[in-house]
């Protein structure tokens, strides 16, 4: 599992590896699914759903990486949906985020996430990329 | 030991704890509570809040102090308007996190043999829960309005009685609310949840007052020993949430145009005197007249539920107040009476009496505060003290404060059994997710007993009353 739960006294953290950028964003998305709705279902891929777009453009990566997550629980907040990146392009001068995707039924949660923090949070891209976030509960 | 002790419940962390700090730390606590938070990252976010520009007097912290984001929880800061600045992580997501309490007429006797199927009838009335819509349909321009006056708004459409409002902080309505600062995005996510509790420690109970320590304050606020009362804790729900998140950005670009650091990105702020500034306290504001509606709301829908189960009883508001907020404030510093941006993250205003803001007739006695207690234990009603007023901006403790993760609380024994002891003590439980309920296993907390005997004999607030719950009811 690339991913991991920090113990954290009130609310909770995650900790996400992967090789690239781009991955980290896919991995990040699956931890924080996995960590709302207990398990995150790879099948949901199958289904056809609504195409959409998230397009952020940051001061650096560690706000990227955490209005990533936000957005994703603003889609969910909102629309009551999941959203599955399938090509994601990261410029990393720039520091931009594009992700195509489809949005997905959400499944019945099992926990509630307020909201991405930036306590705690960090953004290593040595040896491995990795992404350490504490959510609000 | 990082900790000078100064009295038997007041902590000085020194200056020389960290680099930056332009105050110390007052932590208030006895040996119980301040035992374990060294290992916590809590006494390290005492110190990073005292490294903020413009911070007045010291940080605060009360005993029901855990780790949190940014600010502790039981976080308390005032800032010069001067040099000062706003940080919303010192106000926190959910703004406008409060709490109030409603009086019935109703002794246990009355109630506790409906307990049953009046918890059921709350229950299904009032959404809550993960991601739950409210009973309201409401339009935009409605939403607007809301954001704008508060629990006046739900007062105006027939959700509360007019005298509720001089029993809500504020009036009910923060005056200097800017709903053109609060985002597309904020509105979105706040209009189908008007009049909904949400999930995690957000609860309403049915309790009873089994205790009156003072019984002249208690008889000028109607409190009686054996009296049923209601008690709501919620927040501005994502509406709130997505405020934060917005001005977190906001305040990360103000930053490096103002040149400030901080040592914790979550403490990201902007000089009260900014344009930021000015625009996020008017998002701010809205946010919690948000809060303050919603609960209001929900006042209502409860009142609705009782009536059919008791028409000849009316529920009365005792008082409702926000621990999650900011407020600009007159504190007196080096003996100048001065106004002061006052931060309490997870922390509780309380006016002592006498005091000019609060309403006729809280004057004599002081400001209510209102300390709910963990799942199935006690909570209490206590009085602001001039103490307080003088020492910590006017400012108690909110809750009981967690000791134990919710991941830690989900594998512990006392989980298993939870429902069995509650009911075994006679407290009906309604949960919209079993798992709610074992995150929220009452040794998952402080014992509020000692937090609360804490802050009496500190002399920051006075206890009037403890209530024990009879059903609780979560998301």
């Amino acid at each position: 599992m690339p991913w991991v739960e920090l113990p954290h006294t009130a609310d909770a953290g995650l900790e996400i590896k992967a090789s690239d950028a781009e991955s980290l964003i896919t991995e990040s998305a699956k931890a924080l699914y996995s960590f709302i709705f207990g398990e995150f279902l790879e099948t949901s891929k199958s289904q056809s759903g609504e195409e959409y777009v998230v397009e952020l453009d940051c001061i650096d990566l560690l706000e990227l990486f955490v209005s990533w997550l936000n957005e994703l629980l603003f889609i969910y907040e909102v629309k009551g949906k999941i959203f599955l990146p399938e090509n994601v392009e990261i410029d990393l001068q720039g520091v931009k985020l594009l992700a195509r995707g489809t949005l997905q039924d959400a499944p019945r949660p099992v926990r509630a996430v307020k909201a991405v923090t930036y306590g705690g949070a960090e953004i290593k891209s040595e040896p491995i990329w990795k992404f350490r976030v504490y959510l609000d509960l | 030991m990082a900790l000078k002790r100064l009295d038997h419940v007041r902590w000085m962390l020194e200056k020389d704890f960290k680099a930056g700090m332009r105050v110390t730390g007052l932590i208030y606590g006895d040996s119980y509570i301040i035992q374990g938070l060294e290992e916590e990252g809590a006494l390290e976010q005492v110190a990073n809040v005292a490294c903020l520009p413009g911070i007045l007097k010291h940080s605060y912290a009360m005993p029901d102090i855990h780790w949190g984001y940014g600010f502790p929880i039981g976080g308390v800061a005032a800032f010069s308007m001067e040099e000062g600045i706003i940080s919303p992580g010192g106000v926190g997501y959910d703004i406008s996190c409060g709490v109030r309490v409603m009086l019935t007429f109703l002794d246990e006797d009355e109630v506790a043999s409906r307990i049953d199927e009046l918890a059921a009838a709350i229950f299904s009335k009032v959404p809550c829960g993960v991601g739950s819509k409210g009973a309201l349909k409401i339009s935009e321009a409605e939403l607007l309005e809301v954001l704008k006056h508060g629990a006046a708004w739900a007062v105006k459409k027939g959700y509360g009685e007019r005298e509720d409002l001089e029993c809500i902080e504020d009036g009910g309505k923060l005056p200097h609310a800017d709903p053109s600062a609060v985002s597309r995005k904020a509105l979105e996510r706040g209009k189908p949840q008007l009049g909904t509790l949400g999930s995690g420690n957000h609860f309403l109970e049915i309790q009873v007052i089994d205790e009156v320590y003072d019984e002249n304050v208690a008889r000028q606020l109607g409190l009686n020993l054996g009296q049923v009362t209601v008690m709501i804790h919620c927040g501005s729900r994502g509406l709130g949430h997505q405020v934060c998140d917005d001005y977190i950005k906001v305040m990360l670009r103000a930053m490096n145009k103002y040149g400030i650091s901080v040592p914790d990105r979550q403490l990201c702020c902007a000089p009260l005197k900014s344009e930021e500034a000015k625009s996020y306290l008017g998002a701010m504001q809205a946010a919690a007249n948000y809060g303050l509606a919603n609960r209001e709301v929900i006042g209502q829908l409860v009142r609705d539920v009782f009536s059919r189960f008791f028409p000849k009883t009316d529920l009365k508001l005792l008082y409702d107040v926000s621990h999650n907020i900011a407020h600009i404030e007159k504190h007196e510093v080096d003996g100048k009476l001065m106004d002061v941006c006052v931060h309490r993250k997870g922390a509780t205003r309380a006016f002592p009496p006498g005091h000019p803001s609060l309403p006729e007739k809280f004057r004599q006695v002081g400001q209510p505060v209102i300390i709910p207690g963990s799942m199935g234990t006690e909570s209490y009603i206590l009085v602001g003290t001039k103490r307080g007023m003088e020492e910590c901006f006017a400012s108690t403790c909110h809750g009981a404060g967690r000791v134990m993760s919710r991941r830690s609380a989900m594998k512990d024994e006392q989980a298993d059994t939870v429902l069995k002891r509650l009911e075994e003590k006679g407290i009906k439980v309604m949960a919209e997710q079993i798992r709610t309920v074992r995150e929220e296993i009452p040794e998952a907390y402080k014992d509020v007993s000692r937090v609360v005997d804490v802050v009496e004999k500190a002399g920051i607030s006075r206890k009037i009353a403890r209530v024990r719950p009879l059903a609780v009811i979560k998301g």
